[in-house]
């Protein structure tokens, strides 16, 4: 319902807007299909709008829909293997019988964002607020960015803060505790942005979250003591990383990027991410980009694979994959064809089609697919 | 490994740091190009980290991590 109405809102200040527009309004339209090695898939469907109000002034609206499909459990609910659901998603067991029904979950997320941007002027800002929707969670998050240029545009320095508010409310699961349970997050970010040379730019920068309250999956089961109990984290999480990046536009009309990026926190996972990406154009339209990239890290400092006591360590324990040790790659291919020169009724539209895998070091493998579509008119 | 990645990320500091001599209007031809777009890398990236952050445990960042979420 609060989503509708802010939907519905949002809507209303675009069209109010419109009448008065200053230029062309830009529609993406996105669908994205993500299927692992566990059967999982998630389809998204995503529709943006964009909207100048006037010559410094921008709206956009962004929905989105994600569709997740999850096959029956392989276990007995309670099970290890069962509960804790060996899937990319969180999922309520009722009962034996539903555990064997395929599952299927839909999450709904809208954005509205009020952007500006004077066209004399280094400085420039923007505000948003964020609203994601499930049976489950309810997640509200409201964001401010503010930017400015120095040296005709070659030096950028952009602040980010973000601050948000989760709620959930559990599903009945078998032994689960439905008690409602909330977290706040605040986070953030600078980022410092340098023409270095005429086919040269790089990019540095750094971002700190904080996150209090409840972080485990309500679903998720540990085996502990030879008792099958549900998770327990530590209630504040403090996440670091620092990150930079480098463009290079090469005269054979591509381009190479470079990414790194390094992670700490204090439940002791750190990590270290690479990301390289080689773009060329083939013939007049067609880009093709090749991708790889590599993300290591080391696990918490209460996870374990199987822990002796119910108490976990210190009063903690965890079934969540992500917080154990692990590498992962990911290798990825697309394609972007930009209409310009074509018809003028297509003058500035680009279709996008990805294909990536990406496995990691404990036997998990993902296709993702991705076809994308962004028209202004 | 880690120490790795923090030699990299320092040599990429470095790189753009102390670089304030300024590219001119006139020769951005390269650095506008489509291909060289970071605000697009950014945007697919955000996309991107709506399922890593279901896979890997350092995504953080924008949003809050796990719950009760479906996608998480």
């Amino acid at each position: 319902m609060q989503l509708r109405r802010v939907a519905g809102a949002a809507v209303a200040g675009l069209l109010a807007v419109a009448v008065d527009a200053a230029g062309e309004p830009i529609v993406n339209a996105n669908v994205h299909t993500f299927s692992d090695s566990r059967k999982n898939r998630v389809d998204s469907y995503l529709l943006e709008y964009q909207q100048p109000a006037s010559r410094s002034w921008t709206l956009q609206l962004r929905g989105v829909l994600d569709r997740v499909h999850l096959p029956p459990l392989p276990g007995l609910p309670g099970s290890r293997q069962n509960v804790d659901a060996i899937t990319a998603a969180s999922r309520p067991v009722q009962n034996a019988a539903a555990s064997k029904d395929s599952y299927l979950k839909q999450r709904k997320e809208i954005t509205g964002t009020v952007a500006w941007r004077p066209a004399a002027g280094a400085l420039r800002g923007a505000g948003s607020y964020y609203l994601s929707h499930e049976s489950d969670f309810l997640g509200q998050q409201a964001s401010f960015d503010v930017a400015r240029d120095w040296n005709q545009g070659s030096t950028s320095l952009a602040l980010r803060t973000a601050y948000g508010y989760d709620r959930i409310t559990p599903d009945e699961h078998t032994g689960g505790d439905p008690a409602a349970k909330s977290r706040n997050t605040a986070d953030l970010t600078l980022t410092c942005t340098q023409s270095l040379t005429p086919c040269l730019q790089a990019q540095i920068g750094a971002e700190v979250t904080s996150i209090r309250g409840f972080q485990n999956n309500p679903y998720r089961r540990v085996f502990a003591g030879g008792d099958i109990l549900p998770e327990h984290h530590p209630e504040d999480r403090l996440r670091r990383a620092v990150f930079a990046q480098l463009d290079r536009y090469f005269t054979t009309r591509s381009s190479v990027s470079l990414n790194a990026r390094w992670y700490g926190d204090d439940w002791g996972v750190q990590a270290g991410t690479f990301d390289t990406r080689f773009n060329q154009y083939v013939g007049e339209r067609f880009i093709v980009r090749y991708r790889y990239r590599y993300h290591t890290q080391s696990g918490a400092w209460f996870y374990r694979d199987l822990y002796d006591v119910g108490d976990g360590v210190d009063g903690y324990r965890t079934a969540d994959y992500k917080l154990r040790r692990f590498d992962s790659n990911l290798f990825g291919v697309k394609v972007s064809v930009p209409f310009e020169g074509t018809y003028p009724w297509l003058d500035g539209m680009v279709l996008d089609v990805k294909y990536e895998r990406y496995f990691d070091s404990r036997s998990f493998a993902a296709n993702v697919l991705e076809a994308g579509c962004s028209w202004p008119f | 490994m880690r120490r790795r990645m923090a030699v990299v990320t320092l040599i990429l500091a470095l790189a753009s740091a102390g670089c304030a001599g300024g590219v001119k209007h006139y020769q951005r031809e390269f650095l506008a190009d489509r291909i060289m777009d970071q605000a697009a890398t950014a945007r697919e990236r955000g996309t991107e980290r709506h399922w890593l952050d279901t896979r890997e445990g350092a995504a953080g960042g924008a949003l809050g991590a796990g719950g009760g979420c479906a996608c998480n």
